[in-house]
């Protein structure tokens, strides 16, 4: 806070209500976006059973299947690094933090990379609509999430800087808490999306 | 922590000063800016080449037009002050709670970033009651082309999009009709909290809907949208750039229903004072719950489908086209799923507030408080299972059908509990006819009607007849206008005082009421029979023999017009020239909010409140002997 | 005791009400009631809205009866009285008995209405694959008519005799079977004397069964916002004598002729390419 006239001390509320919102306000939001992504998976079985005028697939609809199996392994490598570290020190946070941020940014990019060599365009058919649609509005998300994690990375860095002083550490922790569960639950799509739109 | 330090005091700054910095002035400069860098700078540049030929066709660029307004609104939220915090803690900055709050800010926290609830519900409450009434002002175009058989004021293009503008404004903007101005300021109170559980995210749900209006008025400068409020599709892929409005529109109030949802809810969960368990939850909150839920789930989808669509505009996708394997029916299933518990956002919060304001106004508790409560969480549940009702004549497979009709008419028994609860709370009370009763009692006289004919769309034979006519057109104004806006203005009078610290005109109020209870079901009842004589909804012409009855309604909702006025004129005269400060409990009521000063002091309480074991602590108890009356809620 | 008496008032206040209104709704309004009797399904419809306006009566003036008796009856004038009522907070019974009413009558519509969808089908469009088929539409073979919508207008298409006219033309007393699909956007046929509504939907066969019986002018409408000029989607169609009906057929074989044959192939749906907004 800025340092101008006078500070007036209030009682605040009870420290843990913080804490508490953060735990409560990611499970919420891994509801919100659940169902964001059911949308893609119902469009997804709705447009493949229907084939109306045999148009799931126009063409020829290949996917790289390289591609996905690695964005899908990079996920699943940040989620884990980084959820089962969330009940430890915060030096390893920091790592696996710096782990988690550099894998999702690669799959992101990855993801990207595969829009370019695909064969198909984004009108040869339902599936081609499906997976377009499914996989960059999950890379746009992505990036939040990242977002999140680096403000967590960002965080911890500052604190170590500064010695720990002015550092609420419980609330640091439930930061990341909340923010590890979102990601897991959140690469957890990710790997819906993968056996989805590459295997069946 | 720091973040809860509060600057008391401030060096007065001159008028141009506080021009500058982060406000909604440089938002809106700002988000103009990032208009002409997304449409202009980038939209044309990387679409220009590659797409002169599907331009020149269409006489448009969707790329660019969608850029635009994603841009523009990023460009505003940055002007506000909304990138500021973000920022700073990705630079690692502690996470704070406030921002503005203090009181030596005056009128400049109405205009800005400001995270105190109080604030933000009534910027909630002027900035939804502006669009209300330019909602409302369609509607009044709408009555007056449907006075004639055939156009007559109107081209069909205006007509279609002053019928798509009404309808998006009403069910987009007042989705947070009551959760954004009366839960925001109330639920912290009501649980003894000091502020929401994620106070930026409060803020930035009302400045995003601020936004989302702005962007579907500017629809008309590409000609309007003719789908409206639904935005059915492959008609939307047709549409001019003036569904990407839409598009952008419903897509930020989904966000920012979502948003609020999740806030409100996360408040509830978490923030509660000792004391205040579950079982002591106002019912009003109950009733927040009820619809967060629905928010937090539902609008997400809406998002999505949305998205497809703009997909499908600009980069060629074919979600909804069916000539590339995509299906139209795919958007109603998806626009449904979100669309029926949107009508239950709408009418959930105007059942909880019935249910909190009977008790003051009857001088009883509520009468089966968990009933009250399993109702609300019950049509919140059921919500979900319905949506096939719309698609009754739809040409889908027709094996789901008596499902759906079942579990369509299965909702009228939560819809029961709660009729039941305000009769068992009438029931031998100490009944006050003040103007928010007025308008409970309002409620209760056309939620009947509008449940009652809800019954009619359910039943598949009757439904073939009454589907997409009048009659559901009737219904549905019956549940939201009669049910939403009644109680919208129940609360208005009921807490406006306090939040607004001015007294109301009370005749003018009763003035009000009559007119509009009067003038409503003058309006709407005809409906129902224009659609049993086979008027279907959204045209612009009907037969020369339902002209009679076409006028009577246009006239009346000409008079539901004159009522708002009154109501108008009622709030200008008493903020602006009376100003006469509220009283601090006008009511006699014993919730905890009517127990603070007026106004409310920024931080609400001095220290944590606690709570009693009855949240309805009126009446007085029964004497034992005589008829057996159980007293205790068996419910 | 005084809530008994009160009680007492509500239910005779509540008869006395009902017992006419609900003669006035059964007897005199809802036989009269739109879409008439026109075709079987309509009338079926007729019937219909006859039992939920008898079922849908008592239960109105009763809630109407209720929120009126207490509203004279428990009013109280002076608004800064300290009386207060009693702090009754529930009721086992009451709940249990109004539990037991509003399900009995929901289950009892729920079957009811699904009774009478299975039988016919009820006039509405049951996709391609309909559950309610018409005893009468299994063994003669209907006769079929399909409805193709576009922007703005609608087109038939009789199969059995080769030629497509903006003309509906049915024969009396007879069972058809209605193929509704749409070139473009999502329309909805709405025939209202026959009591029929399907949505034209691009890419769907979406079949509505109706039978009909006497001559008959038939407002034809289109029930789903379909773009500019929906209001002026409308048309007029007629039900004529079979004899009429086949002498009309003949001659639109003839008139119609050359055109039929540059008709694309007769076929469920059509897939025209659609015109994409892009870019």
């Amino acid at each position: 806070m800025e340092a101008s006239a006078v500070h007036l001390e209030l009682e605040p509320e009870p420290r843990h209500w913080q804490r508490r919102a953060l735990w409560v306000g990611a499970r919420l939001w891994c509801g919100s976006i659940s169902f964001f992504f059911v949308s893609f998976v119902f469009a997804y079985f709705y447009l493949k059973s229907l084939d109306t005028n045999h148009g799931w697939k126009i063409g020829h609809v290949t996917i790289a299947a390289g591609i996905g199996v690695s964005i899908a392994a990079l996920q699943l490598v940040s989620a884990v690094a980084l959820r089962l570290s969330s009940h430890r020190r915060p030096g390893d946070q920091l790592a696996a933090g710096v782990i988690a941020l550099l894998m999702g940014l690669t799959a992101v990019a990855l993801q990207f990379y595969e829009y370019t060599i695909l064969n198909f365009g984004a009108a040869s058919g339902g599936y081609a609509s499906v997976f377009f649609g499914w996989t960059s509005m999950y890379a746009i998300f992505e990036l939040g999430g990242l977002y999140w994690i680096e403000t967590q990375v960002a965080t911890m860095l500052r604190a170590r800087r500064n010695g720990g002083t002015g550092v609420d550490h419980a609330l640091a922790q439930a930061g990341f808490e909340a923010c590890s569960f979102y990601w897991a639950y959140f690469v957890a799509i990710g790997v819906l999306a993968y056996v989805i739109l590459y295997i069946l | 922590m720091s973040a809860i330090a509060i600057s008391a005091s401030r060096p007065t700054k001159s008028f141009w000063q506080r021009l500058g910095g982060f406000n909604m002035f440089t938002g809106i400069a700002l988000g103009i800016a990032g208009w002409f860098i997304g449409y202009y700078a980038i939209g044309e540049n990387i679409t220009g080449h590659t797409l002169t030929y599907y331009k020149a066709q269409a006489g448009e660029n969707d790329i660019a037009v969608c850029l635009g307004y994603v841009l523009g609104v990023v460009g505003f939220l940055v002007g506000m002050g909304f990138a500021n915090y973000p920022v700073r803690r990705m630079l690692g900055h502690p996470p704070s709670l406030t921002e503005h709050e203090s009181e030596g800010e005056g009128a400049a926290r109405y205009f800005r970033l400001c995270t105190d609830h109080k604030v933000v519900a009534v910027q909630y409450l002027i900035g939804i009651g502006t669009f209300f009434f330019v909602g409302g002002l369609n509607a009044m175009f709408i009555r007056t082309e449907l006075l004639s058989p055939n156009t007559h004021v109107f081209g069909p293009n205006q007509y279609l999009t002053l019928v798509g503008m009404h309808g998006s404004m009403m069910m987009g903007m007042m989705t947070s009709g009551i959760l954004g101005p009366f839960a925001n300021w109330v639920v912290p109170l009501m649980i003894g909290s000091r502020r929401m559980a994620f106070p930026r995210i409060e803020a930035l749900t009302f400045w995003l809907l601020m936004a989302a209006g702005v962007i579907l008025v500017t629809t008309i400068f590409w000609g309007g949208f003719q789908t409206g409020w639904t935005g059915y599709q492959p008609l939307g892929d047709e549409g001019t750039a003036g569904y990407d409005a839409y598009i952008g529109f419903f897509g930020l109030v989904g966000l920012s229903m979502t948003l609020l949802g999740l806030n409100l809810m996360a408040t509830i969960i978490t923030m509660r004072a000792p004391g205040m368990t579950w079982s002591r939850l106002p019912i009003f909150c109950w009733g927040v719950v009820a619809t967060a839920i629905l928010m937090v789930l539902a609008a997400p989808m809406l998002i999505a489908t949305l998205l497809m669509a703009g997909m499908d505009r600009t980069v060629q996708t074919g979600f909804y086209i069916a000539a590339i394997g995509g299906s139209a029916y795919l958007f109603q299933n998806l626009f449904w799923v979100f669309g029926h518990p949107e009508v239950y956002i709408l009418a959930l919060p105007g059942f909880a507030i019935v249910m909190e304001l009977l008790p003051v106004f009857t001088r009883k508790p509520l009468w089966g408080y968990r009933l009250a409560v399993a109702g609300l969480l019950g049509v919140a549940f059921l919500s979900f299972f319905v949506w096939q009702h719309h698609l009754f004549v739809s040409g889908i497979d027709a094996d789901l059908r008596p499902f759906y009709m079942l579990s369509t008419e299965m909702i009228s028994l939560p819809t029961g509990f709660t009729f039941l609860v305000v009769m068992g709370t009438l029931w031998r009370g100490r009944i006050r006819l003040t103007v928010p009763m007025l308008f409970c009692v309002g409620w209760i006289f056309n939620f009947l009607f509008g449940g009652i004919s809800g019954v009619f769309l359910s039943d598949v034979p009757s439904d073939v007849t009454t589907h997409g006519s009048f009659f559901s057109m009737a219904h549905f104004h019956y549940t939201i206008m009669g049910g939403l806006v009644f109680t919208f203005f129940a609360a208005v009078y009921y807490w406006g005082p306090k939040m607004l610290n001015v007294k109301f005109d009370e005749r003018l109020g009763k003035i009000h009421f009559w007119t509009l209870f009067v003038a409503f079901n003058s309006t709407f009842g005809p409906l129902f029979a224009l659609g049993f004589l086979g008027m279907p909804r959204r045209v612009v012409t009907y037969p020369l023999g339902l002209q009679g009855l076409n006028d009577w309604v246009s006239i009346s909702a000409y008079c539901i017009g004159l009522s708002m006025l009154v109501f108008l004129y009622n709030v200008v005269k008493s903020t602006v020239f009376t100003r006469e400060p509220a009283e601090d409990n006008p009511w006699q009521a014993k919730s905890i909010e009517f127990s603070l000063p007026t106004p409310v002091p920024v931080h609400d309480f001095e220290r944590l409140p606690t709570f009693d074991p009855d949240p309805y602590p009126y009446g007085v108890e029964p004497a034992p002997i005589g008829a057996p009356v159980p007293a205790g809620g068996v419910a | 005791m005084a809530q008994t008496r009160h009680f007492r008032n509500v239910v005779m206040l509540w008869l006395i009400v009902t017992v006419p209104f609900e003669a006035l709704m059964i007897f005199v309004l809802a036989p009269g009631m739109p879409p008439g009797n026109g075709s079987v399904q309509a009338a079926g419809q007729v019937t219909d809205n006859t039992v939920l306006f008898g079922l849908a009566t008592p239960v109105t003036t009763a809630v109407l009866v209720f929120l009126g008796y207490c509203l004279y009856a428990f009013r109280e004038r002076d608004h800064s009285s300290a009386l207060e009522g009693p702090a009754i907070r529930g009721d086992a019974g009451v709940q249990f008995w109004w539990l037991l009413t509003t399900t009995t009558l929901v289950l009892f519509l729920a079957a009811y209405g699904s009774i009478r969808l299975l039988q016919d089908g009820s006039g509405g469009g049951q996709g391609p694959n309909p559950i309610a088929v018409p005893a009468m539409a299994k063994g003669d073979a209907p006769l079929q008519v399909q409805v193709v919508a576009q922007q703005w207008q609608f087109d038939y298409r009789y199969p059995k005799y080769g030629f497509e006219t903006p003309d509906l033309m049915l024969p009396a007393n007879t069972m058809v079977e209605f193929h509704v699909t749409s070139l473009d956007v999502i329309h909805s046929f709405w025939a209202y004397q026959l009591g029929v509504k399907a949505d034209a939907n691009p890419g769907v066969d979406n079949i509505a069964y109706v039978h009909t019986l006497g001559p008959l002018t038939i407002n034809v409408r289109c029930a789903e916002l379909c773009g500019l000029w929906h209001g002026y989607m409308f048309d007029t169609g007629h039900v004529v004598p079979q004899a009429e009906f086949a002498t009309w057929a003949q001659q639109q074989q003839t008139l119609l002729a050359p055109g039929s044959k540059r008709l694309p192939k007769y076929s469920r749906t059509y897939f025209p390419s659609p015109v994409r907004r892009s870019g």
